[in-house]
Order: C-alpha cells, then sequence, then structure tokens
C-alpha cells in the first residue's frame, strides 16, 4: 500500500507557474473536485505526459494522486482535450480568455465544486471559439459569474421600493448596494452609477439564455459603455483588486487602437 | 544549518538564493567551494563580478554585450535586413547555435502574459517598431515560443507591423528531427500540416 489514491479529472488550465528546473505549478479548475492545485514533476521537459497540456484555458484530462487531503496534489499525466485552436489564433480573443480564467480564479476557492461554473466556462469558452470577439461576450461572462457566485447584482427591480425595471425611467447602481435604484429612492450623487433600464433589462434577459442563443441579444454601443461601468467596478470591489489580466486587455487594446 | 560555522551558513544562505536551490543543494555548493583550491574560487568570484560590472544591453538589439552594440550587430556578414525577434537572451542563444540564421535579433525581454501582468509596456515591441522604421527592415522572424503567450505575443507584433512594406514570418512548427509521426500529440500534428511545404 503506498497510501495514495489516484483519480481522474476534466479541468480547464487556469494557470501555472515554473518551479524548480523542469516542474510546473498549475491551477485546473475541474468539474469533478473544483479549483486543483498540483505539481506536475517534469512538465517542462516531457513531451510525452503533459503535452502541450498545460496551456492556459487549455481543456485537459488530469490524472492526479494525493498523499493528504489538503496541499499540492502530484498531477501524474495530463492529456489536452481541447486547445481552442480559434481563440489561440486571435489577439483579442485570446486575451478575452485568459481574462475568462483569471475571473474563474478570482471567484474559487480551492476545492470547492460548482458543475454550474465549469459548464458557464465551457460555454463561454466555445462561444468564443466560434464568434467573433465582442465585447457583449465579455460582459454576459461578467454578469453570470457574479450570478452562479452569489454576487448577482439586483437589476431587476429598485432594491428599496421594489418597483420592476420596466417601470421605472431613470435608475442607478450603487456598488456597495449591490443593484440599482429608482431616482426617487436615490438620487443620483457622486457614488452611484447612472445606467439606462435598457441596459439592465439586456442584462436580465441574458441571465439565463442558452448560450448559443445569446448572439440574438442585442448590446448597443451604448448599453455596453454602461456594463462596463458597474460590472468591472462590482468586480474590483468583490475581488478586492483590479484583475491583472485585464489590465493587460485594456493596453493591448489602447495599442493597437492608436496604430 | 547550525552545526555550520557562521561564513558557511551566511553563503549557504546565498546559494538558496538561486532559482531552483534548495537549502541541501546549497550546502553541497558551499561544501564544495570549501573544497576547491582558493584560486580557483577566486576565479569564480572574478567571474561573477565581471559579469555584473560588464554586462550592459545593445542598444540597438537588446541582447546581452560588453560594449554599447553587441557582436552581433556590430558584425558586417550579418544580414541587417533580417530581425529575427526573440523572447530572450537563451532563445537567441539557441537560435545561433543551430547556425541556420544569418540576420539580426531584437529581445523583447518576455511575453505578453496576462495572468502575471505582462503587457505590451512591458516589452520592448515599441523599439521593435523604431527600429523598423528606421533601419529598413525586408523581414521580420518572430521566434517566441509556440506558447498560448508566445503566439498573443506574435500576433500583437504581426498587428503593430500591419502598412510596413516588409514580411513578417513566423517560425515553423511541427515534428522534430529525428521524430516519429505516430507519437506526435494532436496539437503539433496539426501544427506540422499547417507548415507543410513544398518538396
Amino acid at each position: 500500500m503506498t497510501g495514495k489514491m489516484q483519480n481522474k479529472a476534466t479541468g480547464f488550465v487556469l494557470n501555472f507557474r515554473d518551479y524548480g528546473e523542469s516542474d510546473r505549478i498549475v491551477t485546473f479548475f475541474t468539474d469533478q473536485t473544483g479549483k486543483l492545485k498540483g505539481i506536475a514533476k517534469g512538465a517542462r521537459r516531457s513531451q510525452k505526459r503533459f503535452a502541450n497540456a498545460i496551456e492556459p484555458f487549455s481543456l485537459s484530462a488530469i490524472i492526479f494522486s494525493r498523499r493528504r487531503a489538503e496541499g499540492l496534489c502530484l498531477i501524474e499525466d495530463c492529456r489536452v482535450l481541447n486547445h481552442f485552436p480559434r481563440i489561440r489564433e486571435d489577439l483579442e480573443k485570446t486575451l478575452m480568455a485568459s481574462y475568462f480564467i483569471d475571473l474563474a480564479d478570482s471567484f474559487t476557492e480551492e476545492g470547492a465544486v460548482s458543475h454550474r461554473l465549469f459548464k458557464h466556462m465551457s460555454d463561454f469558452l466555445n462561444l468564443l471559439e466560434a464568434e467573433k470577439a465582442g465585447e457583449s461576450i465579455m460582459r454576459l461572462f461578467e454578469f453570470r459569474l457574479l450570478c452562479i457566485s452569489g454576487y448577482e447584482p439586483t437589476l431587476g427591480h429598485c432594491i428599496s421600493c421594489r418597483k420592476p425595471v420596466e417601470s421605472l425611467k431613470e435608475i442607478s447602481f450603487g456598488i456597495s448596494d449591490g443593484g440599482i435604484k429608482c431616482e426617487k429612492c436615490a438620487p443620483l450623487t457622486a457614488g452611484r452609477i447612472s445606467i439606462s433600464p435598457g441596459t439592465a433589462r439586456t442584462l436580465v434577459a441574458g441571465k439565463n439564455m442558452p448560450v448559443e442563443k445569446l448572439r440574438r441579444l442585442i448590446f448597443t454601443e451604448y448599453s455596453l459603455r454602461e456594463s462596463r461601468l458597474f460590472l468591472v467596478p462590482l468586480i474590483r470591489h468583490i475581488t478586492g483588486r483590479q484583475l491583472k489580466s485585464l489590465n493587460v486587455l485594456m493596453e493591448v487594446k489602447h495599442l493597437t487602437d492608436t496604430i | 544549518m547550525k552545526g555550520y560555522p557562521p561564513p558557511v551558513r551566511r553563503l549557504i544562505a546565498e546559494f538558496s538564493k538561486f532559482p531552483g536551490i534548495g537549502e541541501k543543494t546549497a550546502a553541497r555548493l558551499a561544501t564544495f567551494v570549501l573544497q576547491s583550491s582558493e584560486s580557483d574560487m577566486a576565479r569564480l568570484a572574478e567571474c561573477i563580478m565581471d559579469v555584473k560590472k560588464k554586462i550592459k544591453i545593445c542598444e540597438v538589439c537588446y541582447n546581452l554585450t560588453e560594449k554599447e552594440v553587441c557582436e552581433i550587430c556590430s558584425d558586417p556578414s550579418r544580414d541587417k535586413g533580417v530581425i529575427g525577434v526573440v523572447e530572450d537572451t537563451d532563445t537567441l542563444v539557441a537560435i545561433e547555435e543551430s547556425g541556420g540564421f544569418h540576420g539580426t535579433y531584437h529581445v523583447l525581454h518576455g511575453v505578453l502574459s496576462p495572468a502575471e501582468g505582462i503587457g505590451p509596456d512591458q516589452l520592448r515591441i515599441t523599439e521593435l517598431v523604431k527600429r523598423i522604421r528606421e533601419e529598413g527592415v525586408r523581414e521580420v522572424f518572430i521566434a517566441t515560443n509556440p506558447s498560448v503567450q508566445g503566439e498573443s505575443t506574435a500576433l500583437l507584433i504581426k498587428r503593430m507591423l500591419e502598412g510596413f512594406p516588409l514580411v513578417v514570418t513566423r517560425i515553423g512548427m511541427g515534428v522534430p528531427v529525428g521524430g516519429s509521426l505516430k507519437y506526435v500529440d494532436k496539437m503539433t500534428m496539426a501544427k506540422a500540416i499547417e507548415f507543410r511545404r513544398g518538396v
């Protein structure tokens, strides 16, 4: 008896870092065990056990074992199931997929299983693989992730008087409130972000819509801007930091826009 | 490590700061220093100080050099019309060892890495564009790694060079020389087919 048990899982690579001469410490988000952190011995050299499988956002079949309940597991084998080639050959898609996994990493704890989050990641990476890298995909990923993680912003009604958004003309979003308020309940002050009821309704409509139908959801440039203006600060408020991948995404966008 | 006298303990602590070196390996290295002759260790210390004092970055290609401009950039036999863009000096050395490239280089000192927050501002990409504008380059050969980070860096460079009258090429990817096709993973196989050429 060696005292270690071999397990199998399917997961997306969230991040990795080189360790020692040829090892890698990898974090996966798996369907079976949630966030899983392990050491892949010889991963930088072995073309047999880890060939191309440890790459950001790749979906891999993992064989791992652990001696203790906590701490790093040993990644024994990793085989790539989907490396999302269309994403990898497009700069905007790669940066967006990198942001998705960074977000997923920030909203999960090690060992906490979430089949909904796994499906969410799978749905949106496949959507990104098939569709143009539009900003609406990014905003819907953020919004649905917040809903899955228990941080759903209340957009369907005023959180004070509970009037439905359909009956409201002017609304604003408060980051610390986590929801919208009508103009009567909260006048637009420095701490509140003005959004239109149409933007709130579009996001609510996209909450449970099957991912293959999301392309029918039309975001105007205006509603994309409004969504960005409250979702990004809300995520920063929840995670306590601005995600590095979002900074890189914006830096590249700024650079390529000025060419 | 309490059994070692303080100077040896200090040496072990210094060796432990090296990448991939743990305390036990550091202790073995310290023992080696103790057993070696004084002249050998004086040479080692001199080499370390030489590297720290004399090595700087080439003002043209950002390779390591002893002078203002590196040996490759100042070599008249190198083709200045072709620039090989590499992630780091280790890659440059690997390409030089192959003997197959006769142009000059541009060392980025990193690749795009969203997870680590490394964006274009931390790389030498704008310097590359400036160099191309000034030097009349015919070809930019991008030799970053075939990883997600390396590929996205190559895509960014390609985007930034759109509109320049030059050819942008990418290092070939596929099966290793002497390898067997049946053992190649599917991603490498797909790349090998994509990068196939006439015979």
